[in-house]
């Protein structure tokens, strides 16, 4: 059997068996915002007019390329595109681990696939399979990069150092929060380091080690000011997380294998340094995130974690109970991960426990489907469609709206003239400063007193105007 | 395996004659049954005796008239007649026949070996006479000197000129060559825009590729290599000297007298027995500086000193080519003047040919600096080198790609190298083309973790000397192995063509097409985006921007990464300067087009001996070479 058909054999049943938990939830009333942006922002770029133009379209880069390129390539799914990419990753990591187990790790197929099933189950993988790909992509990174550290301290090859670059190098083009796990592992890398690579320069240690990550933020920039677009989304840092040691807890308990593995291989350096800086990484990643606030789920900070349980589990001395131990340390860290986000987690983890346990969750899209079901077979609809993702994936297409980069548009918010037929805005009472760039430009569209303006439809948190006049 | 017989006797000859001392004798003695040779090779391998009293001792033993061939050179037709080969791995030579008819036969290893070979040889009356090792080589070159001269020039472009660079550029290559700019003219004529956008999409995705193809190999490259590197040294460490076969070291030198001590310094700690090293020093015969040089140096009997008569074109594979017709050995290593091989080189070539493919005909050692902190021109060069040498060509080993055979240390069999003619003499890096041409041939080449260092060209204007010669080259070989893509193809594969194209063609077109995009990129940067926007649709846009920003960062990243296998991370950081790098490359690669068309087969000499480093290991060398005496 060659290796493509095997790698197809094993991928594809995996690819529909991660679907059946996305769409479980999904059934129940859950989809994650970053699910929900990055779906629109690719439905726009592949169906929007030739004329759209985003200001903030392209971070994070790669799971956004890869997102689009599939949304190009099926764009009428039913399933949100992003979700597919997140599977599709998910199952090529399953399908990388078991290899890893098994050549590796030296276990056999038995005990490499009940591990690798275990850690399917684990639900911090859960939470990052229905993030979507950003947070797949992280947790690829940052396996890559544990990998690369532990091969770097056994072998010391080119391929090894590639390897942990390479992590380092995925992880902020991924996700946010990869900015602030990349810096996290600044301070511990040098621990993983073979002391002869340290004995010449520690100083070019740690400059090669780094020069991928800073080269792709460095390119980032470059890219953003050369385009004259904005690197992260409006908002994204303004999010923030809590400054509070519960949003460590889901991080802590997802180390609960690494713990154990660490307390294994206590005497053997080897394994041992690679492992603590993998965890203090991790760690030193998510209490930055405490301070910056690049992710607001603690339970999605703790998801890269994974990758270093991965690299615990293949580094575990071998024994006759070796297979059995981790197993029942995998199925004690359930619990203890559900407790954690429980105790811990974000209030989108939350619902994604609810959801899972197949309790309807208040449907935050429900008011982007009636919107989108009013606006069926309109045609001049203004919409600020980057900040109002939910209304394009509710739509499913962007036929008749008008958007950035089409004239109407840019003149009805830069020159304060509406143009088209409708405007619909988003509006949230609570909110300091209204996220939607439409309501900003036209204030009174909050209220109901404007002679240019009817409204035609109104479900909080949208209200959809008939334009009356035009100057 | 015990002394012979004759061995013994004409060690306690020179025992008694006080030529010999009995510590010297024990020694020579202990050697010659160690390495299981003669205790004239190994006397010819220790510097104890002056070479007239050897063989004056030996023509005694023998009772045997010892005749000294420069004063009464033998008689060339007489010569002529007899096979150089078979004369050269006997050491023996016809001098003249006397009137009665009796054929005067010198040799330098009387005994019964060479008794058997004159009588085979040589039917009637035969007088067998003594003469020294050195006499008979220098009658034997002098005897087929234009014949050997002819073959050495022109035995490839005779007997396969399609792989010979002799040619810089076929007719039917002209006709396509021409048939390109016509295309590329009517399409400037006609759609001007369209295609400039046409030829801009070929570059960048000929970039693209470039850049993805050196990252592959050096993820292979590093993947495979230590397992190999491990059962090779332990196959190499278990090796007996008694079994090692005559190995020959040809030294191609021109006008660098200072290195020569270095170089006999290197080759004499070389972990071989010296008695079975064919040590071959290959001077040009006008370079009187040098062979004085050497003279001087009074070195061992195993040292012998070539002198290639001058002819056109006048280059390092033309020396090599004739000095191979001289050749004893079963294999067969270059190494420059000032090189520096590890030790135990020669023995981990072996375990290396017996552990690969019996079409394994070639094996490559890496190159790699002494001198690496110099100068930022050195600490440049060894990463290019540690990139090329630790990395990428175990890489394309992996891949089955041809190998480009690096300078010196690629070891050779004899028999293969003979069969395929050897060097190109008219191609400036005849060993890499060798090494496309052997895999054309259905060999193949290794690569082993075996270093030779060698002095770091500490001057821009020699580097750039030196690098326009080997990207000229490079262009030579291109031309060269493209003149039957069919052939090629069929020869190496796709993985190989695609191989060959990007490492051999890569090399020398991303230096010429560089400052197309870097004048591109200011001219972006200066008059903004709508200076380049005509030529550039946004899919061309975007992978150009992936080429600018991902792909020199990842060149950029791979030159980090080479020092790394050596440990030498205090080089890692400098590989940031790699640009200032590539403009250099990209000078030597306009210096190099302009005289493939001007003087392809000049040989732009690279000037040794001006590393600091040099000086301190010229100094080292020297007073070895006093406590060795």
């Amino acid at each position: 059997m060659t290796r493509l058909l095997r790698f197809g054999i094993y991928t594809v049943p995996l690819f529909g068996l991660l679907l059946l938990p996305v769409l479980w939830v999904e059934m129940h009333g859950f989809v994650s915002d970053a699910t929900v942006q990055m779906w629109a922002k690719t439905i726009l770029q592949v169906e929007g007019p030739q004329a759209f133009r985003g200001t903030d379209p392209f971070y994070p880069p790669l799971p956004y390329a890869v997102t689009l390129v599939v949304q190009a390539l099926v764009p009428r799914t039913g399933i949100p595109v992003p979700l597919l990419v997140s599977a599709a990753i998910g199952a090529l990591l399953l399908y990388a681990w078991f290899g890893n187990l098994r050549e590796r790790g030296a276990y056999d197929r038995v005990s490499a696939g009940l591990i690798v099933a275990l850690l399917a189950m684990n639900p911090f993988f859960l939470r990052a399979l229905v993030n979507g790909p950003g947070t797949m992509f992280l947790l690829l990174g940052f396996w890559i990069y544990a990998r690369g550290l532990l091969n770097l301290r056994l072998n010391g090859t080119a391929p090894d150092m590639m390897k942990v670059a390479v992590g380092l190098l995925i992880m902020p083009v991924s996700h946010g929060y990869g900015l602030m796990l990349t810096l996290g592992t600044l301070p511990f890398i040098v621990i993983a380091a073979r002391p002869s690579m340290l004995a010449a320069s520690s100083f070019g240690y740690i400059v090669s080690m780094f020069f991928p990550a800073v080269a792709a933020i460095g390119s980032l920039v470059f890219v953003a000011s050369v385009l004259d677009t904005e690197i992260f989304p409006a908002g994204a840092v303004a999010a923030g997380a809590r400054f509070e040691f519960d949003a460590l807890l889901p991080t802590l308990c997802a180390l609960a294998v690494v713990a154990a593995a660490l307390w294994r291989t206590r005497g053997v350096p080897r394994f041992f340094l690679p492992l603590l800086a993998g965890a203090c990484s991790l760690i030193g990643g998510a209490v930055l995130n405490l301070g910056y606030g690049l992710e607001a789920d603690p339970v999605v900070v703790a998801a890269p974690a994974l990758g270093l349980v991965i690299v615990a589990i293949r580094s575990w001395p071998p024994s006759g109970l070796r297979a059995s131990v981790i197993a029942a340390v995998l199925v004690a860290s359930v619990p203890l991960g559900l407790w954690s986000i429980r105790a811990g987690g974000g209030a989108e983890s939350l619902r994604l426990l609810q959801a899972a346990r197949g309790v309807a969750v208040a449907d935050t899209r429900a008011a982007d489907r009636a919107a989108a079901a009013y606006l069926a077979g309109r045609d001049g609809v203004l919409a600020d469609v980057e900040r109002n993702p939910g209304l394009v994936t509710a739509m499913g297409r962007i036929d008749g709206l008008l958007v950035a980069g089409q004239t109407a548009y840019d003149v009805t918010l830069q020159g304060g003239r509406p143009r088209g037929d409708w405007i619909a805005v988003r509006h949230l009472p609570d909110a300091v400063s209204q996220p939607d760039r439409l309501l900003g430009a036209f204030p009174q569209l909050a209220e109901d007193g404007s002679p240019a303006f009817a409204l035609r439809f109104s479900h909080a948190p949208w209200r959809i105007f008939q334009i009356i006049e035009q100057d | 395996m015990a002394l012979d017989g004759d061995s013994a006797a004409i060690g306690e000859l020179l025992l008694d004659r006080g030529l010999l001392t009995p510590a010297q004798l024990d020694e020579a003695t202990a050697r010659a049954e160690e390495w299981h040779v003669g205790l004239i090779e190994v006397l010819q391998s220790r510097r104890w005796l002056k070479p007239g009293e050897l063989y004056r001792a030996l023509a005694f033993y023998y009772d045997l008239r010892l005749v000294d061939l420069f004063e009464a050179p033998p008689d060339i037709d007489l010569v002529r007649q007899q096979d150089v080969t078979a004369m050269t791995d006997a050491l023996t030579i016809p001098v003249r026949r006397m009137a009665g008819g009796t054929l005067v036969v010198a040799t330098a290893r009387p005994g019964p070996r060479t008794l058997l070979h004159i009588i085979e040889t040589y039917p009637g009356d035969v007088e067998i006479v003594v003469a020294p090792q050195l006499d008979i080589s220098w009658a034997l070159q002098t005897a087929f000197r234009e014949e050997q001269l002819h073959r050495a020039v022109y035995g490839l472009a005779d007997t396969d000129p399609v792989m010979s660079a002799k040619s810089v550029i076929t007719p039917p290559q002209v006709v396509a060559i021409y048939l390109m700019i016509s295309a590329l003219l009517v399409g400037f004529a006609t759609a001007p825009v369209a295609s400039l956008i046409a030829l801009n999409v070929v570059m960048t995705l000929f970039y693209t590729g470039n850049f993805l193809f050196k990252a592959v190999l050096v993820w292979v490259g590093g993947e495979v290599q230590e397992r190999y590197s491990r059962a090779i040294a332990a196959e190499a460490a278990a090796m007996r000297d008694d079994d090692l076969p005559v190995y020959t070291v040809l030294v191609p030198m021109f006008r660098e007298p200072e290195v020569l001590p270095i170089l006999t310094a290197a080759l004499r700690k070389l972990d071989y027995p010296l008695a079975k090293l064919d040590i071959k020093i290959v001077l040009e015969e006008t370079d009187d500086e040098t062979i004085a040089a050497a003279r001087a140096l009074e070195l061992e009997g195993v040292f012998e000193i070539i002198q290639v008569p001058q002819s056109h074109p006048q280059t390092k594979p033309k020396a090599c080519n004739y000095a191979l017709q001289y050749a004893r050995g079963d294999f067969l290593v270059i190494f420059d003047a000032e090189d520096k091989p590890e030790p135990d080189q020669l023995k981990k070539v072996l375990a290396a040919f017996r552990q690969r493919s019996p079409n394994t005909a070639c094996i490559q050692c890496r190159l790699n600096y002494y001198n690496a902190r110099e100068n930022w021109l050195t600490r440049m060069f060894t990463l290019d080198y540690s990139l090329w040498f630790d990395l990428m060509l175990p890489g394309l080993e992996r891949l089955g790609v041809p190998i480009p055979l690096g300078g010196t240390s690629n070891h050779f069999r004899m028999d293969v190298l003979r069969e395929l003619n050897a060097w190109d003499p008219f191609n400036v890096t005849e060993d890499a083309d060798l090494g496309i041409r052997l895999t054309q041939k259905g060999y193949r080449v290794g690569v082993i973790d075996s270093t030779t260092y060698e002095e770091a060209n500490v001057s821009i204007p020699n580097w750039i000397r030196q690098r326009s010669r080997w990207i000229k080259g490079y262009m030579q070989t291109f031309l060269v192995h493209t003149r039957r893509p069919i052939h090629l193809y069929r020869s190496v594969g796709l993985p190989g063509v695609i191989g060959f194209v990007f490492f051999i063609g890569g090399t020398f077109l991303s230096g010429l097409l560089n400052p197309i995009f870097w004048a591109t990129f200011l001219v972006w940067m200066i008059f903004g985006a709508d200076a380049i926007e005509p030529f550039f649709p946004p899919i061309l846009l975007y992978m150009s921007l992936l080429n600018l920003l991902a792909g020199n960062a990842l060149l950029v990243y791979l030159t980090m990464v080479a020092p790394f296998r050596r440990r030498w991370t205090d080089l890692a950081p400098w590989g940031i300067s790699v640009l200032g790098y590539w403009v250099l490359m990209t000078i030597a690669s306009y210096k190099a087009l302009k005289q493939l068309i001007s003087n392809p087969f000049y040989w732009e000499k690279t000037q040794h001996g001006l590393s600091k480093q040099t000086a301190n290991e010229l100094d080292a060398a020297k007073s070895d070479a006093e406590v060795a005496t």
